[in-house]
């Protein structure tokens, strides 16, 4: 790729940017643009938990966690850059600070918890993902259950769609050139059969581990992006990241299908429409929800599309060349 | 001396059990080396050993004159020992060519970074190892499947590509497990000139788990033999095949046991019980059974003997209606099994102690006594054969109270055959009672076996020793590679030269 190219593709997604931010303005209601932020945080928690529960065959269900740590560390980014940076270069800044803690507490929960399989593995993540919430919440510098910001200041609304769905983009591009390349072969390998793939060289325990950690680095990044979301509340509390959040994650990659990362997209934007379009059942909107899923599980258990990928290989740089 | 790779001591313990205990070898460069021995040598767990998979108890393992016992199994991978495995693991989801560079990863020049960003550094990376997964597949012949599912392929190809994985890795030892494990004669030919191909053309140290003796007696240079653990035989293929104590291990020990009493077969042929005609079973793409017929009449003693893989087992199970058949029938007091459930068939009195055991760990004695009655709705008949089992296994009954999974393997073989017995079947069968199992347990057990047959049961024993199974039935049927290529009297049969050859592969000549 020249050099040329590469500023035509920056000057070109510049582009993108501003002109999906005014279109937003122009065009979307304000409850269209909420769903839309939703459909873009869905997208990257997805995108994210598949790269562990898809591509790896390993059951993490406290991704929550994560988001938590993400949404917390970038938040709180944000609040000390306050008027100290313009909003944008604050919340990038907000952003990579929120990557890199959820990051490390994914390298820190990951070393001890991949050495054990299945059912094992899926309680201690989930063990892990509820200490990382009650810690917040008896952290008083944090606001306890009350939430962050604590008084009446709230978060800046920063984070509009084109940096939400930028983020979804980003995520798909980093974790769909991860997914098909050398790494996600070994990554596959792993899920496939552990022992032949240590046979084959690849240093297992490693890879899980780097997997989980590129994984929390993302939904760490959806969190901070959910936590700045400019039609959200401005305001975050450790009820948000409680088991069922985790759950509605792993709904939304089986819903997609397992290892797929246009699935997980496509899973992510499903469970954020359905919920919304079920509103008008009020209270029985959660077991109309539920029915949906059970139906869906009873037509395609393999989810919606399987563990292929949706056809926008073009889109995605690494399949060009894997088909090559 | 240039060793490609050395044992010295290497013993492997799990739990109380010795399954390699003291094996020292060397393995001369570029040599092609045979380890072979009957079931529960130890010698995958040698295998596992070198290739890191466990980590020995004791004694060192040397290659390339540095000590690798212990290394994490990528680590060994890395310095250039690749395997296959016995009971084919590829990643079957994953397409032909994607399997073989899987094992290319190590030697990836691209970093994380390049892979996310696809720089010309991953392209190249990327071309290069293509390339060279290309050029393997073409050597195997599997060029034009590279694109498809490797569970897809058929059981030949599997194998094929898992040796193709293990070239990737550049590796100056291979190490086959039973290679040929699945192949007919025909097939295992072509195997035989692949072996040596394949040394000749990567420059390779091949070390190889195979029972199938026609194979390792033609292409190996040198060949050591194991059971129980230590190593009993070490040398030239000829000289292997003539040993004493080979035979013994093989054939099994008890040239006494000939002679045990017997009583005379020649009065009124009782009715047939068990009947089965041209059956054929097929799973996981081997095509396991190619057309056994056999009887079994009421209270007669019939043994199915034959080398590993011979079809002994699978042919058991399809009875028993846990494999589905491809083709042919089987019929039980004159009935034709053909829709009968498994669980059904215990009702209808046929009983299995099937290999490996498969009693409950975690329950008590008594408890998986009481299970093998699930059908018996008499309390008292379960009371009354439940003293039955611990008459004819006093052991037994001192550990009723104690866990099955706390058993030694002879006491849980025990526990199998009673619990078998406890549903009162028609027919009992018996697959491998002696595996794995102490000598004077496996006395034990054969005494055992002898009694309940007296009693009037009748019993289809599945066995690998050939002369334990021979002094204790009537007839016999010998399988080879799924088809039966003897059958008779168990007591001419035991004198018979050519079940020697079906073990040992000097050729049987089939009909």
């Amino acid at each position: 790729m020249t050099a040329a190219r590469r500023l035509l593709g920056f000057l070109v997604a510049i582009a993108a940017f501003v002109a999906v931010e005014h279109l937003t303005r122009a065009f979307a209601g304000e409850y269209a643009v909420r769903v839309l932020a939703m459909c873009g945080v869905n997208a990257m928690l997805a995108v994210s938990l598949n790269l562990v529960n898809g591509t790896t065959g390993q059951f993490s269900i406290g991704h929550a966690g994560f988001m938590a740590v993400g949404a917390y560390a970038g938040s709180i980014t944000s609040h000390v850059l306050l008027g100290h940076s313009a909003p944008g270069p604050a919340l990038l800044v907000s952003c990579l600070v929120a990557m890199a803690c959820a990051g490390l507490a994914g390298v820190l929960v990951g070393v001890p918890s991949l050495r054990l399989r299945g059912d094992y593995l899926a309680i201690v993540t989930l063990g892990f993902g509820e200490i990382i919430r009650i810690s917040i919440e008896s952290l008083a510098p944090l606001g306890g259950s009350q939430g962050w910001p604590i008084g009446s200041e709230s978060i800046p609304a920063t984070a509009t769609i084109p940096w939400i769905w930028g983020g979804a983009l980003l995520t798909v591009v980093v974790i769909g050139n991860l997914t098909y390349s050398s790494y996600g072969r070994a990554l596959t390998a792993i899920r496939e059969d552990e022992i032949a793939a240590e046979a084959a060289g690849i240093p297992t325990t490693r890879y899980k581990v780097l997997a989980f950690a590129i994984s929390a680095m993302f939904t760490g990044l959806a969190g901070s992006l959910y936590a700045h979301d400019a039609t959200g509340g401005q305001h975050i509390d450790p009820g948000s990241f409680r088991l069922d959040r985790s759950v509605d994650i792993l709904v939304m990659i089986i819903f997609g299908g397992l290892g797929s990362i246009t699935g997980a997209v496509l899973g992510g934007v499903v469970v954020a429409v359905s919920l919304e379009l079920l509103r008008e059942f009020q209270g029985y909107r959660l077991i109309v929800y539920a029915l949906l899923m059970i139906g869906l599980m009873l037509a395609r258990p393999q989810g919606l599309l399987g563990n292929r990928e949706l056809n926008l290989r073009r889109f995605l740089p690494g399949r060009k060349a894997a088909s090559a | 001396m240039s060793a490609a790779l050395s044992l010295s001591g290497l013993e492997m313990t799990f739990g109380g059990l010795r399954a390699v205990a003291g094996v020292s070898f060397d393995v001369p460069e570029k040599a092609i080396f045979g380890l072979i021995g009957p079931n529960g040598a130890g010698k995958t767990t040698v295998f596992n050993c070198v290739t890191g998979v466990y980590a020995p108890t004791a004694g060192t393992i040397t290659y390339q004159g540095k000590p690798i016992g212990g290394l994490p199994a990528w680590k060994i991978a890395d310095l250039g020992i690749a395997r296959t495995f016995q009971n084919i693991r590829l990643f079957g989801q994953m397409s032909v060519i994607e399997n073989v560079l899987v094992a290319s990863h190590r030697v990836t020049k691209a970093s994380l970074l390049d892979v996310i960003a696809r720089t010309a550094r991953y392209a190249d990376d990327d071309r290069a190892t293509r390339a060279k997964a290309m050029d393997l597949l073409a050597f195997f012949e599997l060029a034009d499947k590279a694109d498809q599912r490797a569970s897809s392929l058929p059981y030949g190809d599997q194998r094929r590509l898992e040796i193709a994985r293990a070239l990737m890795l550049d590796p100056r030892v291979l190490l086959l497990d039973e290679p040929a494990a699945g192949l007919n004669s025909a097939e295992a030919k072509v195997l035989e000139g692949q072996i040596r191909t394949l040394r000749d053309r990567f420059n390779l140290t091949v070390v190889l788990v195979e029972h199938n003796m026609q194979v390792v007696m033609a292409v190996c240079d040198e060949i050591h033999v194991m059971d129980r653990g230590e190593t009993i035989a070490h040398g030239a293929p000829a000289a292997v095949q003539k040993d004493e104590k080979v035979l013994e291990a093989y054939l099994g020990a008890g040239h006494d046991a000939v002679t045990a009493p017997r009583e005379s077969t020649g009065e009124t042929p009782a009715e047939v019980l068990l009947e089965v005609k041209d059956l054929q079973v097929a799973y996981g793409g081997i095509h396991a059974v190619k057309g056994v017929s056999l009887q079994v009449r009421r209270g007669e003693l019939v043994a199915l003997i034959g080398a590993n893989g011979a079809g002994k087992t699978t042919t058991l199970k399809a009875i028993a209606r846990m494999l589905p058949l491809k083709a042919g029938t089987v019929t039980f007091g004159g009935k034709n099994l053909a829709g009968v459930e498994a669980h059904e068939l215990v009702a209808m009195g046929v009983a299995m102690a099937p290999e490996g055991r498969a009693i409950f760990p975690n329950l008590t004695v008594r408890e998986n006594l009481e299970m093998g009655a699930y059908t018996v709705a008499d309390r008292g008949s379960i009371t009354a054969r439940m003293d039955e089992a611990v008459g004819l296994f006093p052991r037994l009954g001192e550990r009723m109270t104690q866990l099955g999974g706390t058993l030694s393997g002879g006491e849980q073989q025990m526990l199998a055959i009673a619990r078998a017995l406890m549903s009162g079947p028609k027919l009992l069968m018996l697959d491998e009672p002696s595996l794995g199992i102490a000598p004077v347990l496996v006395d034990q057990i054969f005494e055992a076996i002898d009694r309940i047959r007296r009693k009037g049961m009748t019993i289809l024993l599945v066995e690998q020793n050939t002369r334990r199974a021979l002094a204790a039935a009537q007839r016999a049927y010998v399988l080879v590679t799924g088809e039966v290529v003897l059958a008779g009297d168990a007591a001419t049969l035991a004198r018979d030269p050519r079940v020697q050859g079906a073990y040992l592969g000097e050729g049987v000549a089939l009909e």
